[in-house]
């Protein structure tokens, strides 16, 4: 294993062992085949948003549910040169919400807040910290005050009776002292009157076995999460609202339903309000939904403060995710504000919360 | 506090710790150093290959870096820029060619302010902080090139060497500030062993550099969970929601936090840098021994501090004439390079010209407090007092009393430092208010 090398690369002259640079080389390929299979469990594999057969899972308790376990980097997969392409990490816990997973028991002097609504406010398509859940949590200030945990259980499709649903059988178990209900005005008006159904959908994403199964850099470069539902399920979208009378009797279930779900946690010992959450592209038909709630909850609606941003800064706001009915970075960042100064105006936050300053 | 409530303390700390450190994998720093010691590995493998093919590898690896945490247009447009850069000022003769290189130069310090989202192909909020540290120091490496060359007569160095000067990955975030000069200077003969016997000394250094490494991600993690927490909340309420004590705690906090987070990415740095055979230049010497504030700038940032001393102050004439007017345009110009990295990241809408004031008058003070110093050593009209003070109070003591002060005023200084663009200038003279009780 002697071999010259020329006199000017490090200044020695003369026949040289490779064999101790063979060594290196064989441990550091080594290390960086860990070191890849390490990045890639913690990004998951790109996965196009198109693909539908893995996100969502059939539930029997709340009928469909994130896939449980489930990460991967969202990729809208769109044709090159399509300007702004968000990218962007997704970790799914045991319990199908979103990031790590909350235990049903609360910590002590913990205050929890559970976030419930549609894909609006769910996250896929953005950075975790730009994440409305995360936001909430990050405005309060837990050295002066309580720990705020903001669970996030929002998921695609729910209208405000999936919510309803999920608050009863599951999200109560979360020991929540505040309920914030998202409701898109148009999505979830419609929803009310012909309820979303999730179909079975063929899974498109093979279950991982072999080298795809043992190697997070296999399903990486295969496109493929180690976790795929057993059931995957697509949700059928609502027919849109198209009559006065329908709207107005959408309106009023809705009504109900949110009637029903403030009691419902009030019951449970937490307070409640309702958003009203459009969602993207938005347009400007939607202020003025919180007139039919303002009696029951505490009602924001948000698309005036959206509208304000886009007219103050036009054409150079983060408010929505291009392609996506998903809120962007802008949107999540002016509606954790508002979020959270209304519950305190309306003081739903439990007294040892403290409002910190954070962007 | 009872035992229990102790562990109940420690178990909800240690359970925020986690889920804080869960939160953080996908943050610039994470990416960097997991990316960092993966390129590092890989960049060890290539030991086999003479030093021309390792430092190709090398170049290699730093534009993926460039990719991965950032874009490939991104890294694309560095490497043709670089490459433009480094054939204007080694092939155009003259005045020309010195005015090509200015115009790139200043190129560079025009175009990442003005970058469009669209050059980020994911999502941008990590890409933008990472293209704006990054462009920071890669204008400073460009420049020392560029003034090295044409100014100083320093040979030329071939376009491998100076790829990968001024785009080396592991020190291309938050420095240490290297020239090709000096990174070059640096070179060890790193993965290139030639015998058992060094091997063994090289498995030595891998296992020194990771725990360097594990040092300074450590540092990172635990000054950016638990110090500075209230940093917005005390500029925001200029101070009235803290103790006159917690306030006056404050600034050293941020000094703290500030020192232990910046020496966590060069511990960071250097780790990744040895295993591939360069020794770079150490950022920090212990700046809290700092007797003023001249020497806290040599121990403080310390390659940053050597590129404005090299770079700014002496072709401005250094000590030869307009000294201290000299000192106080280094600063400005150190004041403003902060002010070019923020803008990078807001953008002009976020970080408008009158949020500019707290990086510099941050640069102000410490250039005032620097001529200060020397006025006080220097002017013969007060060796009197200074006679007196060596006659009269211990050394020890003098020594103390000189770091304490040294320490009390930078520590102050990084109240304007650390301002948040959206709060108003007007929050540090409140807070300083509100330290003498007169607010």
């Amino acid at each position: 294993m002697h071999r010259p090398e020329p006199a000017t690369s490090d200044g020695i002259v003369g026949p040289r062992l490779r064999s101790p640079r063979w060594t290196i080389t064989a441990c550091a390929l080594l290390l960086a085949l860990v070191l890849v299979d390490v990045i890639a469990r913690i990004e998951g594999p790109r996965v196009c948003a198109s693909s539908e057969g893995f996100l969502l899972t059939a539930d029997g308790e709340v009928g469909w549910t994130f896939t449980p376990g489930l990460t991967f980097t969202f990729d809208p997969c769109a044709p090159a040169g399509t300007p702004r392409q968000w990218t962007a990490p997704v970790s799914i816990n045991a319990q199908g919400l979103h990031d790590q997973a909350w235990p049903y028991e609360k910590r002590p002097g913990e205050v929890r807040l559970l976030l419930l609504g549609d894909e609006v406010a769910d996250g896929i398509g953005i950075a975790r910290a730009d994440r409305l859940s995360v936001r909430l949590a990050h405005l309060t200030d837990r050295r002066r005050g309580a720990r705020v945990a903001a669970i996030n259980a929002t998921i695609p499709g729910y209208g405000p009776a999936e919510s309803l649903r999920f608050l009863e059988r599951r999200g109560l178990r979360y020991a929540p002292d505040v309920v914030v209900l998202l409701v898109d005005p148009e999505h979830d008006l419609a929803a009310l009157l012909d309820p979303p159904a999730a179909q079975e959908l063929a899974v498109d994403i093979p279950p991982a076995s072999g080298l795809l199964g043992l190697s997070a850099a296999a399903r990486w470069l295969a496109r493929q999460p180690a976790e795929v539902p057993a059931s995957a399920v697509r949700i059928e979208e609502p027919d849109p609202l198209t009559s006065a009378e329908d709207r107005a009797r959408a309106r009023s279930r809705l009504r109900e339903v949110v009637q029903q779900m403030a009691q419902t946690s009030r019951d449970a010992g937490a307070s409640f309000a309702v958003v009203i959450a459009p969602r993207c592209p938005l347009t400007a038909a939607t202020a003025g939904s919180c007139a039919d709630l303002d009696d029951v909850a505490p009602c924001v609606d948000l698309a005036p403060v959206f509208a304000e941003l886009e007219r103050d800064a036009p054409g150079r706001t983060e408010l929505c995710i291009p392609g996506q009915p998903r809120w962007g970075r802008d949107a999540t960042f002016l509606a954790s504000h508002k979020i959270w100064d209304t519950l305190a105006a309306s003081k739903l936050w439990p007294e040892t919360v403290v409002r910190g300053h954070r962007l | 506090m009872t035992i229990l409530d102790l562990a109940s303390r420690v178990g909800a700390e240690l359970a925020d710790f986690q889920l804080g450190s869960w939160e953080a994998r996908h943050s610039l720093f994470a990416h960097y150093a997991l990316y960092g010691v993966l390129l590092t590995a890989l960049g060890a493998a290539a030991a086999p290959l003479a030093r021309r093919g390792r430092e190709w590898v090398l170049v290699a690896l730093c534009v993926a870096s460039l990719a991965i945490l950032g874009s490939p247009g991104i890294a694309g447009l560095a490497v043709l820029y670089s490459v433009s850069l480094h054939a204007v000022v080694e092939r155009v003769p003259g005045r020309a060619g010195l005015g090509l290189s200015w115009l790139l130069l200043l190129a560079l310090a025009a175009y990442p302010t003005l970058l469009p989202d669209d050059v980020f192909t994911g999502n941008t909020s990590h890409m933008r902080e990472f293209w704006s540290f990054a462009t920071n120091v890669w204008w400073l490496r460009c420049i020392a090139y560029v003034v090295d060359r044409r100014a100083r007569g320093i040979a030329p160095r071939p376009l491998r060497e100076f790829l990968l000067a001024t785009l080396f990955f592991p020190t291309f975030v938050n420095g240490p500030i290297e020239t090709t000069e000096q990174l070059a200077g640096h070179r060890r003969k790193g993965p290139a062993v030639d015998s058992w016997h060094e091997l063994r000394a090289y498995g030595r250094m891998l296992a020194r550099s990771s725990a360097r490494f594990t040092w300074g991600a450590a540092k990172v993690l635990v000054a950016t969970f638990y110090l500075a927490q209230s940093n917005e909340t005390i500029f925001a309420t200029a101070g009235q929601v803290v103790s006159h004590p917690r306030l006056w705690l404050w600034p050293i906090e941020l000094y703290t936090t500030f020192y232990v987070v910046f020496s966590g990415w060069t511990d960071i740095a250097i780790a990744l840098a040895r295993p591939l055979g360069y020794e770079v230049a150490e950022n920090f010497d212990r700046p809290w021994r700092a007797r003023n504030v001249a020497e806290f700038w040599r121990r403080w940032h310390i390659t940053f501090g050597t590129w404005l001393r090299s770079y700014v102050y002496m072709p401005l004439g250094g000590n030869r004439r307009h000294a201290s007017r000299n000192v106080l345009l280094t600063f400005l110009a150190s004041g403003l390079w902060h002010v070019w990295g923020a803008l990078k990241v807001l953008g002009l809408d976020g970080y408008p010209p009158e949020a500019w004031l707290g990086f510099i008058i941050w640069g102000l003070m410490n250039g005032l407090a620097l001529i200060a110093g020397r006025w006080w050593a220097n002017v013969p009209g007060l060796e009197p007092v200074r006679a007196a003070l060596r006659a009269h109070v211990p050394q020890m003591l003098r020594l103390r009393a000189a770091q304490s002060m040294a320490f009390a005023f930078v520590a102050l200084a990084w109240v304007p430092f650390f301002l948040p663009p959206w709060i108003d200038i007007d929050a540090c003279w409140r807070i300083l208010l509100r330290m003498m009780f007169l607010g």
